[in-house]
């Protein structure tokens, strides 16, 4: 796109109001592109693109895939144009295009990999074209602002050029109907040993044919609408998957492509993590990289038995994880989690991942009632706290799932329900953090430290 | 008693999955049917005593209109028979005369109440309720691209009155429908977990005895908090998306 006097005043303090904020060391996430974005709206369309770009997109785990792609370019000396100190919507890109070009962005790096938020996709793709667009996974979401999957659907649809190489989940039926003419691969994970062949949720959002509205068969339900699924009506039918995790044995998953297998050590052992490695292989492989070189990459990986955070003190373990705020989905994979292992004693569970905004907004507690607090009614789970301004809501919510009243606790604060929440009999408490808050959440963390010292 | 819940596959939306457990376990001594999106309705043979419809896609919508309108009349007979019903969320939007799509497209309503709705997709409304109905308040929230309108000249037959928030378009604070034992509305909450004292003012209307749901207590200090709260002016509403 022709550059204009606009373009150019928009860079040049775009670029002045990032100096400004290195200065007094702010990161500023996207505040540049923010800028440059009021000058000179059409701004994405003439900023220098990399010569090959990847976008990320999709509900859960786009950050963690982003960052592993880099990660692995960085390990081949190769530097990226990429947004993973900043934000995913389209002033975030726009900072990161200037960041990754020269002063006026007319070159910019020969690799980029920008993880992109679904509502900013139609801007930011059909400005850019990507090589290569991979989607995660699609979920239920923010209720205010992502609506329902189908919307998200629909705006990914028309947001997808056709020269893109597509890179879809097998095991997701819905995202993986974007564009079913165009050029794209596959990933995926077979039903592991032990997996259940029928994991219901709450939540599903493919309970119909999308072609037909015939009432869908799960060959294989791995959670919410995961899995393999076909409809008999009409025959529309999961894809095949091109790389597909077949095993996991210690630290190592199986990696069928092909006709050839691989085994590729694994990070983490939760299905998330997995499915995360296996976009990130599938990625990497369909780009250039060999297999050899992808492998040798993750066997540099750490290998850490648990992606969270667990410290133990005086016999008593704290396992702080991750479940991000007023996501039904993300919640119920925590739930299901804690509720499978069994290898932790007695339970207590800490709930501090409410968006707590008092005071400039009300938040909606409906997704309480879309999460799977029952996964979490096991005999080893003892009690359950919520520090949060709606701990009320959670203790219902909470008794509807079948818990006992006196099972529940609940504070208006992280602080008091850290002092509170009954320790005896637990050999390890679960403390689930959002992504909002952080500075109270880690004082509820010092708060419980200290309690099992003094036990 | 009979009690249905259509759609119970696909009208689950932002949290109407609690309206099912709910209403299952209120009903418990009863018999509660669930019924697909694409299964004939239990109401059209049987005597069915509350009804219940909850949120759904825009495509869902469609479907279901298309399934539900060969009973239109058996539905004028439930409405005038005192049949109990239900609905929340966007499930409401099929009851009026049409629905107009952010496409363009019309899909005529089941013409039950004179109302018609209009769908936008830009911008997302987004707001908390506080209302009153016979001096009882009511809470909730909306999440929503659509917008009623009362017919011009036709009696308004509305839910409750809102003080905080839209009624069933930004500019009214006249909010769903009720007529008879029909209680509609486009606020989500779930709805009646979040007002607990109008659940329990429903139940003892129907005709025979049945259970509050478990957590009950818990859900009336959570109403009284949220009447306090929204009723203080302490919130201020964000109505576009975030």
């Amino acid at each position: 796109m022709k550059k204009t006097v606009r373009y150019y005043g928009a860079v040049a303090i775009a670029r002045l109001s990032r100096m400004a904020l290195k200065a007094t060391g702010r990161k500023g996430t996207h505040f540049p592109g923010e800028i440059a974005l009021k000058i000179d709206p059409q701004i994405l369309g003439s900023l220098a693109r990399p010569k090959k770009l990847i976008v990320v997109t999709g509900t859960n785990g786009k950050t963690t895939v982003s960052n592993m792609l880099i990660d692995f370019f960085k390990s081949q000396n190769i530097e990226t144009v990429n947004n993973n100190y900043g934000s995913n919507i389209l002033q975030g890109n726009v900072s990161a295009l200037l960041a990754g070009s020269n002063f006026w962005s007319t070159e910019s790096k020969e690799w980029g990999i920008l993880e992109v938020d679904e509502l900013s996709c139609e801007k930011v793709c059909a400005a850019l074209k990507p090589d290569y667009i991979v989607v995660t996974n699609l979920f239920r979401d923010s209720y205010r602002r992502n609506a329902h999957v189908d919307f998200i659907f629909e705006k990914l649809l028309k947001s997808i050029p056709k020269e893109s190489h597509l890179i879809l989940n097998a095991d997701d039926l819905i995202s993986s109907r974007l564009k079913t003419t165009q050029e794209k691969t596959t990933f995926g994970i077979d039903r592991l040993p032990l997996e259940e062949e029928n994991r219901q949720c709450l939540i599903n959002d493919l309970v119909v044919c999308p072609n037909c509205y015939h009432p869908l068969t799960f060959d294989f339900q791995r959670y919410h609408h995961l899995g393999k699924v076909h409809c008999e009506a009409c025959g529309v039918h999961s894809l095949t998957t091109d790389y597909k995790v077949t095993n996991v044995v210690g630290d190592y998953a199986t990696v069928l492509t092909g006709n050839h297998t691989y085994s590729i050590r694994i990070g983490h052992h939760n299905m998330t993590s997995l499915y995360n490695m296996i976009a990130v292989v599938t990625v990497l492989n369909v780009v250039g990289f060999s297999m050899d070189s992808i492998i040798k990459q993750f066997d540099s990986i750490k290998v850490v038995k648990s992606r969270f955070d667990e410290i133990t003190v005086n016999n008593r373990r704290l396992i702080m994880m991750l479940a991000k705020d007023q996501n039904p989905v993300a919640n119920t994979r925590v739930y299901d989690y804690i509720g499978h292992r069994k290898d932790v004693g007695n339970v207590g569970v800490l709930m501090m991942n409410q968006d707590n905004q008092h005071g400039e907004l009300s938040e909606n507690v409906a997704w309480l009632y879309d999460a799977n607090f029952e996964f979490m009614l096991k005999p080893h789970i003892k009690r359950l706290g919520f520090g949060t301004h709606r701990y009320l809501d959670y203790c219902a919510r909470c008794e509807m799932a079948g818990f006992d009243s006196n099972q529940l606790y609940g504070a208006i604060s992280e602080q008091e329900i850290a002092m509170k929440f009954p320790l005896e009999g637990l050999d390890t408490v679960y403390l689930l953090y959002g992504t909002k808050d952080e500075k109270k959440v880690l004082e509820a963390k010092e708060i419980l430290l200290d309690r099992f010292k003094k036990m | 008693m009979l009690i249905e819940i259509l759609a119970y596959d696909v009208a689950t939306l932002y949290g109407e999955n609690g309206h099912q457990l709910m209403l299952k376990e209120c009903f418990k001594d009863h018999t509660v049917r669930m019924t697909s999106l694409v299964s004939e309705p239990a109401f059209v043979k049987e005597s069915v005593d509350f009804i219940y419809l909850g949120t759904m896609t825009e495509k869902y919508q469609q479907i279901l209109l298309s399934q539900l309108r060969p009973y239109t009349q058996r539905l004028k007979e439930l409405l005038e028979e005192g049949v109990f019903f239900l609905v929340c969320g966007n499930g409401l939007d099929i009851f009026g005369e049409w629905i107009e799509y952010d496409d363009g497209l019309r899909v005529e309503g089941l013409h039950l109440f004179d109302f018609t709705t209009t769908q936008k997709y830009r911008p997302r409304l987004n707001c908390f309720v506080l209302g009153e109905y016979q001096g009882l308040k009511l809470v909730g929230h909306k999440s929503q691209f659509t917008q009623s309108y009362y017919k011009e000249g036709a009696e308004q037959l509305s839910f409750f009155d809102v003080s905080n928030g839209f009624g069933l378009n930004v500019n009214t604070k006249k909010e769903g429908i009720h007529y008879k034992n029909f209680y509609g509305t486009n606020c989500i909450g779930p709805f009646l977990l979040l007002n607990p004292l109008f659940l329990k003012a429903l139940l003892e209307q129907l005709p025979q005895p049945t259970s509050l749901p478990k957590g009950y207590d818990a859900l009336l200090k959570a109403y009284n908090q949220r009447v306090i709260e929204f009723e203080s002016g302490e919130f201020k509403q964000i109505m576009g998306e975030l």
